[in-house]
């Protein structure tokens, strides 16, 4: 026996158990579900709507991607998706008392703990793509002017910020071993990281503090034009923001009694 | 070298002493029952020696490895049974047992066919592709320790296994240890049921306090002590403890 841990097997093998688990039907259900609302929103939008977007950008391209992707997806992102695919990976455990199963294996904790962000990022993956690549076709045939790298580059970063929200999921998921506890905390923090960045257009000042926040730079796109060296940097600015929330995670967990 | 080696190990948790210096020494193949009443700290022992908890003083290794230092080797080597622990109801044994292998690292090749061998050796064959949340407490608690034996560790920690199965079902467990112990694994268990531990163990270790007060093989011992039963020799010498 080789006894040798590898860690896409345990990537791989959680994210099978999530995908076909209760959270992960809901994931799959929230896919479709926007597929077919999207489409549906754009083929009955009255045009005054894309007239009041004009307040934000002129370039009919961007009114789209502000649409899709900074006022409905991103939000719905990080306040309930990206949540609920991570709000008990570690509660979940400590409730049902698994650790003692799990943790017991000859696994790490650090791997233990990016197995469960790792697979819960991949799950989140496999349910926005089709999102993403089936939503194009649709929404070109609507607005002629959509850029190809303006729309996935965006997309890209949304996923980056579903990422940054599950990096905040895991830690709050070790501070409690209530699910609801550590759903309504994610619900709460992803709320004050939002807010800015959705109130950033009434004054300077929630400008500039929106900056402070990796939802600025993931939508960043939806009101500017794509340019690939902006891209490429403000993807790092957002996995940078995770960063922190994951070392925390490894050092409170890995020094816990468990 | 002793399969399991601990020297002054202590826990202080909060405003608790949980283990106040244990010294305990199990030797390779051994049947090791360890015993105690409720809040003795037997658990804690165990918790330490599978890295779920960290000791505050002494040391433990397990075949010559510490086990906080070198926990990921040491649990290559080590099953684990928790007191109480959750199995996700609505899988089957045999894919939950799957997913603790690949935990294991084992060979994807080798899992399959590892399953339907230590479900033989359980008698769990027939339940394999039953919802967990279906099957008897008996068979949940052979579920929990088959995935225990699993990678083939050569040594079991179990903590309490028998505790709340029918006469049938801890009769099967207490077999089952010994045939383990025959092939030359090493297991720990720990009870408060000092029948099982007569029935079964080549050495016992009763903690009390967080220390170890007794050791030495069952029957020497109630001889030592001019008792009929352990239940007899760990009231006595608890009894003088205090």
């Amino acid at each position: 026996m080789s006894n040798e841990i590898r860690m896409r097997d345990l990537v791989w093998q959680s994210t099978i158990r999530l995908l076909f688990s209760f959270r992960g039907l809901l994931a799959l259900l929230f896919s479709i579900f926007m597929l077919v609302m999207v489409a549906y929103i754009y083929d009955k939008l009255p045009p005054a709507f894309f007239e009041l977007i004009t307040i934000f950008t002129s370039d009919p391209s961007l009114q789209f991607q502000w649409l899709f992707f900074d006022n409905f997806m991103s939000k719905l992102i990080t306040l309930f998706v990206a949540p609920m695919l991570i709000f008990d990976a570690i509660s979940g455990d400590r409730a049902s008392e698994r650790f003692g199963i799990m943790l017991a294996r000859p696994i790490t904790r650090t791997q233990y703990l990016l197995m469960k962000l790792f697979s819960a990022s991949l799950v989140f993956g496999i349910v926005f793509l089709p999102i993403v690549a089936l939503g194009y076709p649709v929404f070109m045939s609507i607005v002629h002017t959509l850029t190809l790298e303006g729309y996935f580059g965006t997309a890209v970063l949304v996923y980056l910020l579903a990422f940054f929200t599950m990096s905040v999921g895991i830690l709050v998921s070790t501070l409690t071993k209530k699910a609801v506890v550590s759903f309504i905390a994610m619900f709460g923090v992803m709320a004050v990281f939002m807010m800015p960045n959705a109130t950033k257009y009434t004054s300077d000042a929630l400008n500039s503090l929106s900056m402070a926040t990796p939802h600025y730079y993931a939508t960043y796109f939806s009101s500017h034009a794509f340019d690939a060296a902006t891209f490429a940097v403000y993807a790092v600015v957002v996995v940078l923001f995770s960063i922190p929330f994951i070392v925390a995670t490894i050092w409170r967990f890995g020094k816990e009694d468990l | 070298m002793s399969a399991i080696d601990i020297k002054g190990l202590a826990k202080q948790y909060k405003d608790v002493q949980a283990l106040r210096g244990l010294d305990l020494k199990v030797e390779t193949g051994q049947v090791y029952g360890f015993c105690g009443p409720n809040g003795a700290g037997k658990t804690t022992t165990l918790k330490i020696l599978v890295g779920l908890v960290y000791p505050t003083g002494g040391s433990a290794r397990i075949l010559g490895r510490d086990v906080i230092e070198e926990g990921v080797e040491v649990r290559k080597h080590v099953g684990y049974l928790p007191e109480s622990y959750g199995l996700p109801r609505s899988d089957t044994p045999r894919r939950f047992l799957h997913y603790m292998g690949v935990l294991s690292g084992m060979p994807k090749e080798g899992i399959w066919r590892t399953i339907e061998a230590v479900a033989r050796e359980l008698d769990l064959t027939q339940n394999l592709d039953r919802k967990i949340g279906a099957l008897s407490k008996g068979n949940k608690q052979k579920v929990g320790i088959a995935q225990a034996m699993i990678h083939g560790p050569e040594i079991l920690l179990l903590d309490e296994p028998t505790t709340g199965l029918d006469p049938i079902g801890r009769n099967e467990v207490l077999t089952l240890m010994k045939s383990l112990s025959k092939k030359g694994k090493t297991v720990l268990f720990s009870t408060h049921i000092l029948s099982d531990v007569e029935k079964t163990c080549d050495n016992v270790g009763i903690i009390h306090n967080g220390s170890l007060i007794l050791e030495g093989e069952p029957t020497s011992l109630k001889s030592k002590y001019g008792t009929k039963d352990l239940d007899e020799l760990f009231l006595k010498v608890a009894g003088h403890e205090q």
